[in-house]
């Protein structure tokens, strides 16, 4: 299927963007409609190391954390689950391994809406086995292997799911130099080339086999910045830079939606407030939720305009009060029903106001995803879009740099501001036009990252 | 082209056939001293001596610009200041205690043989046979010490300090003379010969006062001084002079020589496309101690961050030597245009 | 959307605190008066000090002064120093209201303060440039050490006789010319020539760490902020070998 660019906002301001609601609802095989008014869990069951050693032992690791989380909601009475696996290395690599669990959850399920009327849906997450740097991005066998358990996967789950992996080769070597060029190169560019062929053709399995194709993250770049910015005393990589490697990452991670991908997105996109604001599809986002895989600056915040809400992987294993399944569905659970409350209330904006304010100021990252922020950026990169991948990621970095500058409410420490103030005068030097960027950046980066091969991405 | 349009290439913006190599400050050496079989201490005080020495930096290394004096006295020594000779290893300083303290008031005019003082006479014979033995072949460079400098030397370098935080108002006097002292010299030099004037203002760096102490008291006779000189200048300052940069651009300097503690490509934002960058590889750090290629490596990451003449960061230590001179001249020959 | 006005009852931004903090001058004293001389040491002002010795000396020992004031405040100085936030000319500064206040503490007590230990200091010889020395001085001072200041451009030999006449703890050289500071290992020769075994500290942009420890006595001094930790571990007895193992390398 052929991309169709976004050229408008899907949302026609921030203020109208809220929790449990999006512009394109999507509904599972079990009846969840996604952004269709109410806000629902996801969790995410990660198998212990050493399951994977059989296809046997890891169908059983599986079989039993995904129905621990199922029962929990039973138990405490929450209505909807989705339940995410992302593949380890071996679901992908022997595309009916995965192929064979989600049809197991798939059975997992139908008991469950059978027995007790649960609703609930599985998303298969393939693991994109390439390393840019190592392989062929596009004829490699892995690239293979990738599209085969898309297509086992697609045949069980709901939705599938994907963290792409373009671009992270040219991106890794700038983001520990702060240049910004490379940045908006790895990410804004060759991230977006990269998405735009694999999800054509993702996009099109699904068809087939009647699945959603739900969406794609900047995991690999955007959040490995915001782990290295880290938290608010560490200075390793200048927190300014996670938040327009995230600005940047909005316009690649959009490339999925304009190829077809309805949502629902995937969890760890931080990006996807800004994604919702251009697209309108549901989004899923996790916060506090997902401590146990990494520490943010926006757990509250993330959740003002998300329609899922998720945890991040957590490790099987047994806590006081049951495994970490169980656990982590309970809580997320329990979120959604205080978000659903305040939707039937007639209370969600004041419930918004309040997981905005709680972290809109704690950091630069939190504060360019506050709704009417991530509009604003959205609203660039559309603005931008004729002019292609790399001119519209610009434009969206642009504006979230100058957000930040401009919020008097915010205040920058030395440090920050100095790196931001840096960051926006390279990007002001760079051109506008991606023919001139590409004229300067291809030769550069060519000679300068050892791994970057443009053939990989269609390039010369 | 031959050295002199060379470095005329890049003066006036043009592409020159490959990069010059030149500096700022001091060039001497003690191998080059045998060389030419002049030494010191008479290279400080006499003009024979003095320039052979200055053109050994021409004849013996390949420099494309060959520059006197050596010390940093020369202002302040004709305006009072007592000097202690740095016999035959060493260079002329300021000696104990200084001529002036900050209460008194300087005089306001240069006294009127001011240019007759001292080693100013010698000082602008060697600039004239400079001109004569090589003035075909190679610009002339001659020195005059910054505003802040020289008014360091005639009180004392400690008490200068403090007058820079607790008294600026009292150091006004001695900046003016200092910017007069260095001023008319540069005139003079000009007469004798001198095709570019370099100001060394040492003692104004980040590293010693604060930069709002420069921007408040050094720039403004620094812009005067560079108003009023009608040959091409070079401002050098030590240190890493990002905090001041912004002002070193201002007062107007063709060139501005800086040491690799600078943030080049950050100075290039700062001071915009104009001044013309010189410097290269730290002149103790590396220069003095390490061997040939480790001064090359330096060299070419300084030109690989925008360094557009290849200099030595600051004065060449005398005991430097000669083939890690001569190593930064390869390097400048590998840059062609 | 509404938003708070004010968010210190919902998170903390550390960041920007300590940042802040650490650019800010501390609190010397709960005691106002001794508050107010260490404030003025860290801001430099020798005159607007004696009023505050002078009232804090008819109530409090000499001794207290010194140590709970006019010390603390220099060691806030050192630490702004460290921090990058102060420069040359505020260090210089702070240290001559520190000796302005020691000086009336000294007065009143009719004697010089008890000093920890003698430190010989000096730049080398030829060398003019005596900055780096003239700090190392401050803070040794405020360490509570009694310095021997034999200046700048100072002879070789000026220094063996002075460390053989003063019996100090420790010796310090502070050197920024390739051609000066091959006074360091004549010194430290002659010192153990004549039996004398003493850490030498040698300081100054010029000398490096591989060749500082080149030499016998000497300890390679990277920044005037070691100058107490160095005297202080000197004044405890350790070895100038021992001290070069645990400061360098
Ligand atoms: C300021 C300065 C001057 C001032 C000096 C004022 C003064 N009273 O000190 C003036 C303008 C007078 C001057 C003159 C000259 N200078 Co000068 N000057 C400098 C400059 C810019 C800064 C030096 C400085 O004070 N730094 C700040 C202090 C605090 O640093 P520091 O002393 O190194 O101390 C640090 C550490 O070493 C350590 N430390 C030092 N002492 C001690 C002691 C102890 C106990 C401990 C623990 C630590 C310690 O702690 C400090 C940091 O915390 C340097 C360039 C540079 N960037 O270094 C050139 C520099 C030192 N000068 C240089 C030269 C060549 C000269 C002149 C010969 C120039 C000339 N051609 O006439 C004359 C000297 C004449 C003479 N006979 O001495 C050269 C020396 C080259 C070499 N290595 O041989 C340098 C390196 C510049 C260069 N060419 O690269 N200079
Ligand atoms: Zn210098």
């Amino acid at each position: 299927m052929a991309r169709k660019p976004r050229t408008e906002m899907a949302f026609k301001s921030g203020d109208e963007m809220i929790f449990g609601t999006a512009k394109f609802p999507v509904t599972s095989k079990r009846g969840i409609k996604y952004g269709g008014g109410y806000v629902h869990p996801t969790v995410k069951p990660h198998p212990r190391p050493g399951s994977e050693k059989t296809k046997k032992t890891l169908m059983r690791e599986y079989e039993r954390m995904n129905f621990d989380a199922l029962e929990r909601m039973v138990v405490v009475g929450h209505p909807t689950l989705v339940v995410e696996n992302e593949h380890v290395y071996q679901m992908t690599h022997t595309p009916d391994w995965g192929g064979d669990i989600a049809a197991q959850v798939a059975r997992q399920m139908d008991d469950m809406l059978a027995k007790y009327g649960l609703k609930s849906a599985h998303t298969s997450t393939i693991a994109d086995l390439r390393r840019p740097e190592s392989v062929h991005m596009r004829t490699s066998d892995y690239l293979h292997e990738m599209m085969a358990s898309f297509d086992a996967c697609s045949k069980y789950s709901d939705h599938v799911s994907i963290e792409s992996m373009g671009g992270k080769e040219v991106f890794d070597y700038a983001l520990i130099r702060q240049d910004m060029a490379g940045i908006l190169m790895g990410i804004g560019y060759l991230g977006s080339i990269d998405m735009e062929w694999c999800w054509n053709q993702i996009v099109d399995i699904c068809k087939k086999n009647n699945c959603i194709p739900g969406g794609d993250t900047n995991c690999s770049e955007a959040n490995t910045a915001m782990f290295m910015a880290g938290g608010l005393v560490s200075k390793d990589v200048p927190h300014v830079y996670a938040a327009l490697a995230r600005a940047i990452s909005a316009a690649r991670t959009m490339v999925a939606y304009e190829c077809g991908a309805t949502g629902p997105t995937k969890d760890c996109a931080y990006e996807d407030p800004i994604v919702k604001a251009m697209t309108g599809v549901p989004i899923t986002t996790e916060g506090k939720t997902s401590a146990c895989g990494h520490s943010d600056l926006a757990s509250n915040l993330i959740a003002a305009v998300c329609d899922l809400w998720s945890n991040e992987a957590v490790e099987y294993h047994d806590m006081f009060g049951a495994t970490t399944t169980s656990v982590f569905a309970e809580i997320l659970g329990y979120d959604c029903a205080q978000f659903n409350c305040s939707i039937d209330l007639g209370l969600a904006k004041e419930m918004q106001t309040i997981l905005v304010n709680s972290d809109a100021y704690r950091d630069s990252h939190s504060l360019i995803l506050v709704p009417d922020n991530a509009w604003a950026i959205g609203n660039e990169i559309v603005k931008n879009t004729s002019k292609g991948f790399y001119t519209r990621a610009r434009a969206g970095a642009m504006k979230a740099g100058s957000i930040i500058l401009a919020d008097t409410k915010f205040k920058l420490t030395a440090f920050e501001k100095e790196a931001l103030e840096d960051a926006m005068k390279q990007m002001e030097a760079l051109p506008e036009d991606e023919g001139n960027f590409l004229d300067m950046a291809m030769p550069k980066y060519k000679k300068l990252v050892p791994g970057f091969n443009p053939d990989s991405y269609g390039l010369k | 082209m031959n050295s002199k349009e060379r470095v005329l290439a890049v003066l006036n913006h043009q592409k020159p056939d490959r990069m010059p190599c030149f500096t700022a400050n001091s060039t001497v050496t003690y191998d080059q001293m045998e060389k030419v079989g002049a030494y010191w201490p008479e290279g400080h005080d006499q003009a024979e001596p003095m320039a052979k020495q200055a053109m050994a930096a021409y004849t013996i290394l390949g420099f494309d610009v060959v520059r006197a004096p050596f010390d940093q006295m020369t202002e302040a020594e004709a305006l009072g200041a007592k000097v202690k000779s740095g016999g035959e290893k060493g260079i002329p300083g300021a000696a104990e205690p200084p001529v002036y303290t900050i209460d008194d008031i300087p005089p306001k005019e240069l006294p009127a043989d001011y240019l007759s003082r001292a080693r100013i006479p010698e000082l602008l014979k060697a600039i004239t046979i400079m001109k004569k033995e090589l003035g075909d072949e190679v610009l002339i460079e001659a020195g005059i010490i910054g505003p802040f400098s020289i008014a360091a030397y005639l009180l004392g370098v400690t008490k200068t300090l403090k007058a820079s935080l607790k008294a600026p108002d009292k150091l006004l006097p001695f900046l003016e003379i200092s910017e007069k002292a260095g001023t008319a010299l540069a005139h003079a030099l000009i007469d004798a010969g001198a095709d570019i004037i370099a100001n060394e203002d040492m003692t104004a760096s980040p590293d010693i006062i604060m930069p709002k102490s420069y921007h408040d008291l050094v720039y403004q006779f620094q812009a005067k001084q560079f108003e009023e000189i009608n040959v091409p200048t070079i401002l050098h300052i030590c240190g890493d002079v990002g905090s001041i940069i912004e002002w070193e651009g201002k007062s107007g300097p063709d060139i501005l020589s800086l040491e690799p503690a600078t943030d080049l490509k950050l100075a290039r934002e700062i001071v915009g496309p104009k001044p013309i960058f010189m410097g290269g590889a730290d002149a103790a750090k590396v220069l003095f101690m390490k061997t040939p290629d480790e001064v090359k490596a330096a060299c070419r990451e300084q030109v690989e961050a925008g360094i557009q003449i290849l200099a030595p960061g600051c004065a060449v230590a005398p005991g430097t030597p000669t083939e890690n001179l001569i190593a930064m001249v390869e390097v400048a020959k590998s840059y062609t245009s | 959307m509404k938003f708070l006005s004010d968010f210190s009852n919902i998170f903390k931004r550390y960041d920007l605190d300590t940042e802040v903090k650490k650019q800010e001058a501390r609190k010397i004293s709960d005691d106002p008066v001794l508050d107010a001389i260490g404030k003025f040491v860290v801001e430099g002002e020798a005159e607007d000090i004696e009023a505050p010795v002078k009232k804090a000396l008819e109530t409090k020992a000499p001794m207290d002064v010194i140590n709970d004031g006019l010390v603390k405040g220099m060691n806030e100085v050192s630490r702004l120093w460290d921090e990058g936030v102060y420069f040359l000319p505020q260090v210089i500064l702070a240290a001559d209201a520190m000796n302005a206040g020691i000086a009336l503490c000294e007065a009143k007590m009719g004697k010089a303060m008890d000093r920890k230990g003698k430190v010989v200091t000096h730049t080398a010889e030829g060398d003019i440039h005596d900055i780096g020395q003239v700090i190392a001085n401050a803070l040794l001072n405020a360490g509570g050490f009694e310095v021997i200041n034999l200046g700048c451009d100072c002879p070789v030999d000026t220094v063996v006789a002075t460390v053989k006449a003063e019996k100090p703890i420790m010796v310090t050289g502070t050197a920024l010319m390739t051609t000066t500071m091959t006074a360091f290992p004549k010194i430290c020769h002659q010192l153990e020539a004549a039996g004398i075994v003493i850490p030498f500290i040698s300081g100054g942009g010029a000398v490096a760490e591989e060749w500082s420890t080149s030499f016998p006595l000497s300890i390679w001094g990277k920044e005037d902020g070691w100058s107490c930790g160095l005297a202080e571990d000197a004044l405890a007895g350790m070895g100038w070998e021992d001290m070069r193992s645990k400061w360098n390398g």
